[in-house]
Formats: structure tokens, C-alpha cells, sequence
């Protein structure tokens, strides 16, 4: 008899998202019948978006992998259906292979990134750990610029609870649009605002939460620093500043208005497209109507100028007092909840011949790497929560390196442009078919992910890949792997807990977190001690430690005028709320919303070209050419274009472009995403 | 020949004709060698009902096309079309047919399953494999055909779910297989389910 009953389960969202919803998963016969919103999530309160309440959709997706298969020849599109022993046996028998061949393991490389950004999918990063040196994807595309940045005015990454912002009288979301991207926040933005506190929304885009906010100021993509400087200068020409709070709190005060005085005004108004009356309005805000909340988004960052962007809105809330004070701070991302040991990454070799560490491959300018290091040359690529051929750039470049490859596993639930180009793809399971645990990097919530349903056909955990790998290594070879084999996952995810994070969590072993998730203990307003991590304890309007990484001591500045006149457009890769970059791209009901790729540009730009809604039209650069159908859009200017980066396409305009920033927290500098310059004509 | 050898030899036909279907979807035919395909085609000439069907002749005289070569790209047709890892062109789910998303693992799959429970039986991995693939189905009429007394089952079975999506299926094949082997099975299906069609409404059940 079918049984009448279902089970409750606790799982977490692991896609790269502000929220990391925890979720629960309804099973009746050991099928998945439903998914809702944890009510006991501080944060997301049981509420989900869109597309986590699609997540069934995704789970019984049938196109999901359900096997493991090889391929060849390599993007043939010749499928072998092969079983999980033949698939283990062929890949640790190249592992093997190639350490004879070269002395080493330097020709092994793994590309991992945020597909699931659970502890427990570091298996793969640990496995090959436990083999010694090997080659690695270093460095970040997403907030690298930002996060050095931060480190450099404060000396450590915190956030605000989220309820703080109700105790702000200003808020200001710049470059963020959390309608689209971080719907849970509304609610306490919406809640501010009854309780009375204004909203201000600084964009290039006129988003769905500008039109939210009581005042949106339109400025020209990456001039964040420069109208941080315009209103930097005007609170200082008004004494509008908070004398005390930078006398006590910060350092370089001095050496910063020295700096800021003798630049022109003039120059920063022209630069960010503004009047003067939209910076006073600004510095009156901070000034006199504090405390001042701000939430920088990512993209601001992803210029060539993005740290100095983050640093200049840091130093405009520090000039003003608006830090470590109840509904204050400058929100941008946070680590301090990440109290895991992390153990699964350090199962090193016990045989100290073997090198540990990692040979890094700029994540950013991986397919240059790829090639640049021949002493050995990599030649087998392990690929994990990652679609790289449609998320990097320079594809064409990528795609020729990844022929010298003789083995690229992909790890995958469907077949991505990149699992189409590898020898063979190992089926995973999702967060509905294994234990995790996740944590935000935005709010200060942990969460713990328990299976609720067998796995979808023949699909396994990264864990348990990793195990069975290291398992055949050493039947192979004794002690050629030190990832244990042996462990279950209750015993990796117990190894990842100390005294000291139970504390903080308020419970005593981690299988309270099922439970219902815990807060860490961490402060509710961030730097509310007004201790700061930084070598002068304070916030550092001078960094020394930018400094002597050849960057400005300072935050604040103008920008140095690099528009192209054959590539006068600034297209803008802004993410939209059904999918996460090509994440939830094949959901049939998420199809019929935007059909098709778009590009989106002012009526004005449109009729200057000649372009007609809706018609097809030319994009280029010095790096490719792409098609694509034009639609108006008034919420952009006339030099800016905009694009939601959920299809491969954009990438064909995409090189690496340094940013100023990123290589000390994450090991490489960002990209600069968004100071992509293009042309576009008619067809 | 009167009325009860028409129907003995029709049982065995199609107890011979769902086995073959049941080891062609689970993928024992993909290492056949060539001679046993000989063999196989040998078999296939000989039944009847099959070869009084315009789709059954059809199947047949493309497999009498078959070459070595037209053995190699067999394989990798029939994972496009049934096993992945692309998006799968014809799906072997019931389900994957009754729904906008195309899912499976749905209400289909539960109403199957009860099926099989009804007859006590369940599917290896239950949870993990769908129930409505079209090789247990296959494999649960097998069994409710070796028996006289489950004929009611076997066709309320068929009329609820076989005959239901196999159409959609086959039609599915038709246009998207590439491979001599996976078309003509695509047609010998077809057929197949023309004649028990016809065979359940000249029943009467």
C-alpha cells in the first residue's frame, strides 16, 4: 500500500545567493512532493524565491545525469553509458599514470567554483589535497575587488543583521537590486520605511528597487568612487562630517582631506553624471540624517576601479560616523559566521616526500594559465559546481587550451556546455539527496542539509566521489591518497564542528541543527565595539597595506578616462530573479520568460542607430561579435547597455580585465565584468 | 485453426514480442553482435501478428538493411534518445508526458507503482528510478500476462498507462532517431501497440 504519510526534512539552497534559504523538503514514498520556506530561519522567515519553490522541478528534471557516461571523441556528442567502477577505475588510473609520468601531481587541476557552496562540497578540493601538490583554480569572479577592499578599511569582513536596518533613518542600496536578487531583504527594507527611514537607490539601472525607493539617482556605470568623492568634498566644504567619531575611530583623516580638497568637483559631477543639488542631497542624508545604512551590491566592484569603489563608499560612511552604530555600516559581504574547521580540506599525505599546496591557475585568467604552466603542463582537469566554458572569458582561447587536456571529468546535474566538452561526466545528487552544511556570506545564519530522497538514478555526492577515488588510489597504490575513505558523512560533517562554534551556535552537538538553523553569535550591528581588525585598530582612510600592494593609500578617486571611442557603450551583466548565472536555465516554465537573450538600450541610443524594437542587431568588440535581439528600455541611459548574463552568449565579448583589487584576500584580482565596452549596429 | 490456437500462439507472440521490448529499453541489445542480430531479424520474420502490421514490416525490412556499420552509432542513438546525458529526445517515462514541466517521479509514477504494490511487487531503488520507465512496465506486463487470471489488471494497466504515452513516444523516436536500429524498434513498437489496441477492443475489456 502507497503510505498516507510524509516526512519533513531539512535541506539549505547552496547557490551562490545572499539568502541560503533553509528549506523544507515534504516526502511521501520516498518521493519529493514538495519544498517550502523554513519558518525557523531567522532570516528568510519560511519564505523562498521563486526559484527555490521550483526547486521539484529541478530535482526530476529528465535531463538530469542519471548515469555515469563517457564520451568519445571529446564533444562528440558519442555517449557510453559506463558504470560507476569503470568511470573510478579509468580516472584513477590516469591519476596514477600522469604522477609516474612527470614526478608529480602538478598535472592534475581542479576548477571548483559556487554551484553548491556547501562544506561538505569541498570534498573534491580535499581529495586532491590528500594527493599532495596539484594544480588549482586560485582567485574569485564575484566579489574579489570588494572583499580586499573591505579588508583594507576595516581588517575583517562583518554584516548587520538584517533587522538593523529598521533602526536607520537613511538607506541607501547601491548597486544592489534585491527585488531581483535578494527578495528576503524586502521585508525588512519595506518595514524600515513605514517605520520612516528614506531610500535611496544609486544605480546605472533604473531596477525594480529604484522604483521601490523614495529617490533613485541615476549615475554612469563605475563612477560609484567618483560621486562618493563629490559628496565626500561637499561634506567637507559644509562640516557636515562627524569630527568625533573620525578623531576616535579612524585613521588618515588628515592625509584624506589633503587628498580630496584639490580635486575638481567639476570633474567628479561630470564623471558620475550628476548636479551639485543631487550631492548635497546625498551628504545631507549621511550628515544629518543618520544612521545611515548602506548595501553595496557586487557589480559596482566589477570594474577596474571596483576596490576603489567599495573603499570610497567606506570612507564617505566613516567621514560621516555612520559605523558601528545601531542601523549603520556599510553592508557588502561577511565571513565571521564561517566558523567551520574545514577539516575536509586537510587530510594531507602523512609521506612528507609529497609537496603540499597548490600550483594556482588565475581563476580569472584561466585559459592563460592553462597554457602558461608546462613545467608540467596540466593535463587532467577535474570540473565541479562550475560550467566553465559558459562562465569564463576568453572562450575561444579556454576551448583551445582544453585540447592538450587527455581527461576533463565534469561533475554535473545536467549537461552543460561544459560537460558536453569533457571525456566523462559523473551524475551528482542535489541537496535533496545528501547531508551538507551551508552558511551566508551575507546574513549570520548555519544551516544543515539532511537527505531526504534516494538518489536520482545512479548519482552520487561529491563526498562520496571523493571516497570512492581515494578508495581505488590506494588499492592501486597503498597510501597514494590521504582523503579518508572511511568516513561517513556524519563523521566529516562532526569534524567540521569545535567547542568553541557549538558555543557560538548554543547547542551542543550538530545534530540540533535539524532541529531548526542557528545564529552564530556574532554582533548584531557590525564593528559595533568599533574595533577594527586593521594594524591601527581603526578604520584606515590611509591603508599603508594598500600601499605597499601598489594600490592608492587611498579609497577616493577620480576615474582615469578609458572609454574607447570605437567601443563607446558600457554593457552592464546584470542578473535577473528567475535563474543564477546558467543555473535553473532549464526549467520549461522559466523558458517562456525572456525566450531568448536580449539586449537593452534607451529609445534614444536606438533611434540615433537606426535599430527597431525587437530586431536583431550587432554587438562587438576587440574580442568577438555576437547577435542578439535589441528591446528599448528606459531605465537605462544612453551610453549603457544592459544584458542578464544567463546564456553563453555575452561571454564571446569577454576577456580578462584586471581588476584594481582581489589578490590578497582571494588569491587573484577580480574581473572587471562590468567595464565591458562595446559597439553595437544595425543588421 | 479455431478461435483458442489464434489465441495461444497470439499470447506467445506477444509475451515474445514485450521481452524483446523489455531488453531493448534496458539496454541488453546495445552489445548484441552482429551475428545474433541475424539471428534476431531470423525471429522477428517469423511472427505473425507483426508481420500482418503495416509498421511491423516496416521495422523488419530496416533491420534487413542493417549493416556492421549501421550497428556502431546504435549505442550512442539510443542513450540520445533515452538515456542521456543530453536532454532526452524520447523519453522512456510515463510522466515526463502528463506534466508542463515534463518531470518525472510524478502522480503517474505513484499510480504505477500502486500497480505493482497491488501485485506485490516493487522496483529495485524505489525512490531513486522512476517506476514509469518504460522497462518496468514492460516487465510488470510480462508478468501479468503469464497468468490468465490477472488479464483484467493487465488491461486496465495498459488502458491507464502504456497505451496512454507510447503514441507520444514513438512519435518521438520517429523524429529524432538517427540510428537504422533505434527507428525500426521505434516502428516495431509502434505496430506492436496497434495490434494489442485492437487485440484489448476485440476483447471487449
Amino acid at each position: 500500500m502507497l503510505d498516507q504519510t510524509y516526512s519533513i526534512t531539512r535541506h539549505v539552497c547552496p547557490r551562490n545567493c545572499y539568502s541560503s534559504c533553509s528549506m523544507l523538503g515534504y516526502t511521501k514514498n520516498r518521493r519529493l512532493i514538495k519544498v517550502t520556506g523554513d519558518p525557523k530561519h531567522g532570516y528568510t522567515k519560511g519564505l523562498l524565491c521563486a526559484k527555490g519553490y521550483n526547486y521539484i522541478n529541478n530535482v526530476y528534471h529528465l535531463d538530469r545525469l542519471k548515469y555515469p557516461m563517457r564520451q568519445y571523441p571529446r564533444g562528440s556528442g558519442q555517449w557510453q553509458r559506463i558504470s560507476w567502477t569503470e568511470a573510478i577505475d579509468t580516472i584513477a588510473g590516469k591519476v596514477i599514470e600522469l604522477y609516474h609520468r612527470y614526478d608529480s601531481h602538478l598535472s592534475l587541476a581542479l576548477n571548483k567554483y559556487s554551484g553548491n557552496m556547501g562544506v561538505l562540497h569541498h570534498a573534491m578540493e580535499g581529495f586532491f589535497n590528500g594527493l599532495g601538490r596539484t594544480s588549482r583554480a586560485v582567485g574569485n569572479p564575484c566579489w574579489a575587488p570588494g572583499m580586499d577592499a573591505i579588508y583594507y578599511d576595516y581588517g575583517e569582513h562583518q554584516t548587520s543583521d538584517m533587522e538593523d536596518i529598521l533602526h536607520a533613518e537613511t538607506i541607501i542600496l547601491w548597486g544592489i537590486n534585491p527585488v531581483w536578487t535578494s527578495i528576503h531583504a524586502m521585508n525588512y527594507i519595506y518595514e524600515a520605511q513605514k517605520r520612516g527611514a528614506k531610500v535611496i537607490t544609486i544605480d546605472p539601472v533604473y531596477t525594480e528597487t529604484a522604483k521601490k525607493s523614495d529617490t533613485f539617482i541615476q549615475i554612469k556605470p563605475g563612477s560609484d568612487g567618483a560621486i562618493a568623492l563629490a559628496v565626500a568634498k561637499y561634506i567637507l566644504e559644509h562640516n557636515l562630517y562627524d569630527a568625533e567619531f573620525l578623531t576616535a575611530h579612524t585613521n588618515g583623516w588628515g592625509e584624506l582631506q589633503e587628498y580630496i580638497q584639490p580635486l575638481s568637483m567639476e570633474e567628479a559631477l561630470q564623471q558620475c553624471g550628476q548636479t551639485i543639488e543631487a550631492i548635497q542631497f546625498i551628504a545631507e542624508r549621511l550628515g544629518r540624517n543618520k544612521p545611515a545604512y548602506i548595501w553595496l551590491g557586487f557589480g559596482m566592484q566589477r570594474h577596474q576601479n571596483g576596490g576603489q569603489n567599495i573603499r570610497a563608499v567606506n570612507a564617505l560612511a566613516a567621514i560621516t560616523g555612520n559605523i558601528g552604530r545601531k542601523g549603520s555600516g556599510v553592508q557588502f559581504g561577511q565571513r565571521t559566521t564561517w566558523k567551520f574547521t574545514y577539516n575536509i580540506l586537510n587530510h594531507l599525505p602523512s609521506d612528507n616526500q609529497k609537496a603540499a599546496g597548490v600550483r594556482a591557475l588565475d581563476f580569472n585568467n584561466f585559459a592563460n594559465d592553462l597554457q602558461m604552466q608546462q613545467d608540467p603542463p596540466v593535463k587532467f582537469l577535474w570540473i565541479t559546481c562550475r560550467n566553465l566554458i559558459t562562465q569564463s572569458a576568453n572562450i575561444q582561447q579556454l576551448k583551445k587550451a582544453l585540447q592538450s587536456m587527455e581527461l576533463i571529468v565534469t561533475v554535473e546535474h545536467f549537461l552543460t556546455e561544459t560537460a558536453q566538452y569533457s571525456d566523462i561526466v559523473l551524475p551528482a545528487t542535489t541537496q535533496f539527496e545528501e547531508w551538507d552544511l551551508v552558511a551566508s556570506y551575507w546574513h549570520h545564519w548555519i544551516s544543515i542539509n539532511q537527505p531526504a530522497i534516494p538518489p536520482y538514478f545512479e548519482s552520487k555526492s561529491e563526498l562520496e566521489i571523493a571516497r570512492m577515488l581515494s578508495k581505488r588510489l590506494n588499492e592501486f597504490e597503498a597510501d597514494f591518497s590521504a582523503f579518508p575513505s572511511d568516513f561517513t558523512d556524519e563523521e566529516f560533517i562532526e569534524q567540521e564542528f569545535t567547542d568553541e562554534f557549538y558555543q557560538s551556535l548554543q547547542i551542543g552537538d550538530w545534530r540540533e541543527l535539524l532541529k531548526g538553523p542557528r545564529r552564530v553569535d556574532v554582533p548584531k550591528t557590525a564593528w559595533e565595539a568599533l574595533e577594527f581588525k586593521t594594524p591601527s585598530g581603526k578604520i584606515e582612510l590611509f591603508s599603508q597595506q594598500a600601499s605597499e600592494n601598489q594600490l592608492s593609500p587611498f579609497g577616493m578617486a577620480l576615474l582615469d578616462n578609458r572609454k574607447s571611442e570605437n567601443y563607446p557603450f558600457t554593457l552592464l551583466l546584470n542578473h535577473e530573479p528567475f535563474r543564477i548565472n546558467s543555473q535553473f536555465q532549464n526549467l520549461p516554465s522559466y523558458k517562456q520568460i525572456n525566450k531568448e537573450p536580449s539586449i537593452y538600450l534607451h529609445p534614444s541610443l536606438a533611434k540615433e542607430k537606426g535599430i527597431r524594437a525587437g530586431s536583431l542587431i550587432r554587438i562587438f568588440n576587440e574580442n568577438g561579435e555576437i547577435m542578439i535581439r535589441a528591446r528599448y528600455s528606459e531605465e537605462v541611459n544612453h551610453h549603457t547597455l544592459v544584458i542578464h548574463p544567463n546564456h553563453p552568449l555575452i561571454n564571446k565579448l569577454l576577456a580578462f580585465t584586471p581588476a584594481d583589487m582581489g589578490e590578497f584576500i582571494t588569491g587573484g584580482k577580480g574581473n572587471a565584468l562590468n567595464d565591458l565596452q562595446v559597439n553595437i549596429a544595425k543588421l | 485453426m479455431n478461435h483458442s490456437e489464434i489465441k495461444h500462439s497470439c499470447l506467445e507472440e506477444r509475451m515474445f514480442m514485450y521481452q524483446l521490448f523489455l531488453h531493448y529499453y534496458r539496454g541488453d541489445l546495445l552489445k548484441l553482435p552482429a551475428a545474433e542480430w541475424g539471428k534476431l531479424l531470423e525471429i522477428l520474420e517469423c511472427q505473425p501478428a507483426l508481420q500482418s502490421n503495416d509498421w511491423g514490416r516496416k521495422a523488419v525490412l530496416q533491420l534487413q538493411n542493417m549493416t556492421t556499420q549501421t550497428l556502431e552509432p546504435f549505442e550512442y542513438d539510443f542513450n540520445r534518445l533515452f538515456v542521456g546525458p543530453n536532454k532526452l529526445l524520447a523519453s522512456p517515462f510515463e510522466s515526463s508526458y502528463q506534466n508542463f514541466e515534463g518531470t518525472v517521479m510524478q502522480a503517474e509514477t505513484l499510480k504505477v507503482r500502486n500497480f505493482y504494490y497491488y501485485e506485490g511487487l516493487q522496483v529495485a531503488n524505489e525512490g531513486g528510478l522512476p517506476d514509469d520507465h518504460i522497462q518496468f512496465e514492460l516487465e510488470f506486463i510480462l508478468h501479468l500476462l503469464s497468468s490468465e487470471k490477472k488479464k483484467e489488471a493487465l488491461h486496465l494497466f495498459l488502458e491507464k498507462h502504456l497505451l496512454k504515452w507510447v503514441d507520444q513516444h514513438c512519435a518521438r523516436i520517429e523524429e529524432h532517431s538517427q540510428s537504422l536500429i533505434t527507428l525500426a524498434f521505434g516502428y516495431m513498437l509502434k505496430g506492436f501497440i496497434l495490434l494489442e489496441k485492437s487485440l484489448i477492443e476485440g476483447e471487449g475489456l
